[in-house]
């Protein structure tokens, strides 16, 4: 190239010379364009076509995704008091690898006498004690947690917000506070089984928690946004947010202070008689509504396993246990809708009844007596039940059974409820056919035998046992529960003849315990003989009462039950815990005392 | 439009123009040949436009030079304030965040206060016992029904249920190598004044832009 113009200067006239330069120029120039148009072409190709997704993969190495967790729901009772929440709280971590690189750091300080910010400078381990000192640890343990190559130890697990701020002040390099989300239960065991828990890792296990999984849950948000190498975010990039909708809180329909007393009740009634375990169930009888439902050693959800594994679950809705004497106002309820019978229907009941090859006795010994079905209810007499309840067919019975709940799940949303033990009234055998008219031969759960009763309270529907009040969802919109639809079981004529049996069995018996001073109450006793647990023979009895009040118009049912208790079981009343709980209940939701007088029906005819 | 106008006359004319004035056009044009094809391309004769009256050309240039000051000054003060209110904003977010922590303490002390447990806790504390005897006053009849006795310093209470565990020790995990001694007593742990806030660490603590654009610096390896 470089000789070309010499030999041209030598011997070539202008023209040619200006020929040699004009091609000279034409190649220069396609040589250029021919660069030009390999590199647009590779633009084209990068920029408008981007063969090989580029910019897609700059894009994406650009983009951060940030989740935003949404915050699981909150459980409240039915005045507003927090059951369970979630809250924040940290791990303390270190980075040891990054922390051994330092010999000491320095940070801003306001000094207390100028108010001036001054730079201050610690070693590490002058750090490391001001670290023990604000996590109230020992500072041997802290330096034993932060010496190492790792990357990653705790220092200290699920310190307070307030503690993290004191220890994120301090400063020290390589000593990281990690966010994590705990379940609080402020009542602990006040509602501890109706509750629930969750797992260390979240997920749900028990109670409420676990039924209502799905509402309490919320559905985490995004915020994606594109950061430079150094993890600043590019300020003009578009950030986008989807932000996180938090779970719904659930009302319950429990009145904290009365699940308390109701708990309290019943600890009270399992230490003093050594029982196995007791239980307490307030039902609202108009709307099926559970006020409270207390087992005895419920467990804290804050710390379960510091509960034995028996005691986790609630065995108000869990626990099957005979029955007994409080089935026999069902029998009665059937004989008054059958027109079979009226609670002034005579029976001339003998000593002991001996019915199909089955002998029957009482718990207390008399002789022949005429007796009104009001009166065999007052004394509870198997004897008098069995005599009455034989009018009815064995279908029919246990028609009526099933339409009281027995044998059916009640729907409560509990986990692990027990539709009771009934056998089909065909497979009954010789005594259990009488047996099953006062409560023998058939299981049910607490909860299933305070339903009944709500259903005699209730002008014969049996509703629902309802736990949950409303949904209120993150954005302040309440979704009430609707009532669910009930099961008309008995006419209320016939409700009503119930309810007059069941104040008998409060006024007209010889051992007057059941009172609660203002109010008609009326209730019934059952005592059975509580199936061993290996399933061979009976192990002990179980006792209850099941009552309702005021009888004017029945608000409340209360049923208590208590399994196995110690002693002989004659001295075992539950009137007192009765008296208690409903005298509770009554008070703190203000009923009225009653106005009308108490009925007395006749225990005898003449 | 008269611009063009004027421009285009001449060029009609153009073929009576004489071709003297050829080279003076096209000095440039050396090749004596050309003349006669360039002398067809001739400019219009030079004439004089009048200009419409207009305001001294200085006062325009102040004008334009002011209103660009104004702009610049209006976009200073605006991204000014846009950058400063980002500040604020940022800063706000963290006294949000440290008031939603402080504010979910006093909410469970509040909720662990309400407690029945440990209001029956207190209440004993105060030498309160639960009344033994309740009766009703009717207001219409005066009547007192019931038989209400005044409750005895001794009358004992139901069994106490025992409080919720909330802020107690906490179990060292399991699966952890070097298990540490976990303890948490952060409910004793006075709660620190606020003028203490130190600026760098906050920073790490707030790796959420909280809708701001200027970004808190994301902790690597986080």
């Amino acid at each position: 190239m470089a000789q070309k113009p010499t030999q041209s200067a030598h011997g070539a006239t202008a023209q040619q010379l200006n020929k040699v330069g004009r091609t000279r120029m034409r190649i220069g120039f396609v040589l250029m364009m021919i660069v030009l148009l390999i590199l647009a072409g590779k633009l084209i190709l990068i920029q408008g076509l981007d063969v090989g997704n580029m910019a897609q993969a700059a894009e994406d190495q650009r983009t951060v995704v940030q989740k935003l967790p949404a915050v699981r729901g909150k459980i409240v009772d039915s005045k507003g008091h927090v059951l369970a929440e979630s809250i924040i709280r940290y791990d303390i971590t270190v980075a040891q690898n990054n922390l051994a690189e330092v010999k000491d750091f320095s940070r801003t300080e306001v000094d207390p006498k100028t108010g001036d910010k001054v730079k201050a400078t610690y070693t590490v381990d002058e750090g490391l004690a001001q670290l023990a000192k604000v996590l109230d640890l020992n500072y041997a343990d802290v330096k034993k947690n932060a010496t190492g190559t790792a990357n990653f130890n705790y220092i200290a697990r699920d310190v307070s917000p307030l503690v993290e701020k004191q220890v994120a002040e301090l400063g020290i390099p390589g000593i990281y506070p990690q966010a994590i989300t705990k379940r609080v239960y402020p009542m602990g065991a006040v509602g501890g089984p109706l509750v629930g828990f969750l797992d260390a890792d979240g997920n749900p296990l028990a109670g409420i928690e676990q039924t209502m999984n799905k509402q309490l849950t919320g559905v985490d948000g995004k915020r994606t946004f594109q950061a430079g190498k150094n993890g600043i975010i590019i300020p003009t990039a578009p950030v986008r947010t989807e932000p996180a909708v938090d779970g719904q809180t659930v009302t319950l329909t429990i009145d904290q202070d009365l699940q308390y007393y109701a708990q309290q009740a019943a600890q009270q009634q399992k230490e003093q008689y050594s029982a196995d375990w007791a239980s307490i169930t307030v039902i609202e009888a108009k709307t099926g509504k559970v006020v409270a439902l207390a087992d005895s050693d419920s467990y804290d959800p804050n710390n379960v396993g510091a509960s034995a594994v028996a005691n986790i679950g609630s065995r108000t809705v869990s626990s099957v246990v005979e029955p007994g004497s409080t089935s026999k106002i069902m029998t009665a309820a059937a004989l008054v809708q059958e027109g079979l019978a009226t609670p002034m229907s005579q029976y001339l009941v003998p000593p002991t009844l001996n019915i199909g090859g089955q002998n029957f006795s009482d718990s207390f010994v008399h002789g022949t007596e005429k007796r009104t079905l009001a009166g065999i209810i007052a004394d509870s007499m198997n004897t008098g039940t069995v005599m009455a309840g034989s009018k009815l067919s064995l279908e029919q019975y246990y028609n009526y059974m099933r339409k009281f709940g027995v044998g059916e799940k009640t729907g409560i949303p509990l986990p692990g409820e027990s539709p009771g033990i009934l056998a089909n009234w065909q497979n009954w055998d010789g005594r259990q056919r009488y047996t099953v008219l006062f409560g023998q031969g058939v299981a049910q759960t607490p909860l299933q035998t305070t339903m009944i009763f709500q259903t005699i309270a209730n002008n014969g529907v049996r509703l629902k046992p309802a736990l949950i009040e409303s949904f209120t969802h993150a954005d302040g919109t309440v979704d009430q529960v609707a009532q669910a639809p009930g099961v008309e079981v008995v006419s209320p004529a016939t409700a009503q003849a119930a309810r007059d049996m069941l104040e008998g069995v409060v006024t007209m018996t010889d051992y007057k315990v059941v009172n609660v001073p203002g109010y008609r109450t009326g209730g019934k006793t059952g005592t059975s003989e509580a199936p061993a647990d290996n399933g061979v023979g009976f192990d002990g009895y179980t006792s209850s009462f099941i009552g309702m009040a005021p009888m004017d118009d029945p608000r409340y049912v209360v049923g208590i039950t208590v399994q196995r208790p110690k002693g002989s079981i004659y001295g075992v009343t539950q009137g007192y815990t009765f008296n208690q709980v409903m005298g509770q209940v009554l008070r703190s939701n203000d009923v009225p005392p009653s106005t009308t007088p108490a009925v007395k029906p006749a225990k005898f005819y003449e | 439009m008269s611009q063009q106008a004027a421009r285009n006359i001449p060029v009609m004319s153009g073929s009576s123009a004489p071709v003297l004035r050829a080279p003076l056009l096209d000095p440039l044009i050396g090749s004596p040949t050309q003349a006669p094809e360039k002398a067809k391309k001739v400019r219009a004769p030079l004439r004089l436009v009048v200009s419409p009256p207009k305001r001294s050309s200085r006062s325009l240039v102040v004008i334009l030079f002011m209103v660009i000051v104004a702009a610049m000054a209006v976009v200073l003060v605006i991204s000014i304030s846009v950058s400063k209110g980002q500040y604020e904003l940022v800063g706000l977010k963290n006294q949000q965040q440290d008031l939603y922590k402080v504010n979910q303490s006093l909410r469970q002390d509040i909720a662990a206060k309400q407690a029945p447990q440990e209001l029956v806790a207190q209440a004993s504390a105060l030498g309160m016992v639960p009344a033994s005897t309740t009766g009703q006053i009717d207001v219409r009849t005066k009547q007192v029904s019931g038989s209400p006795q005044p409750a005895s310093a001794d009358t004992k209470g139901l069994v106490v249920l025992p409080p919720a565990l909330i802020d107690t020790p906490t179990a060292p995990v399991v699966a952890e190598p070097e298990a540490p001694a976990v303890k948490d007593d952060a409910s004793k742990t006075p709660a620190v004044p606020a003028e203490k806030t130190a600026p760098a660490p906050a920073a790490v603590l707030a790796p959420e832009l909280n809708g701001g654009t200027i970004p808190a610096p994301l902790e690597k390896g986080d």
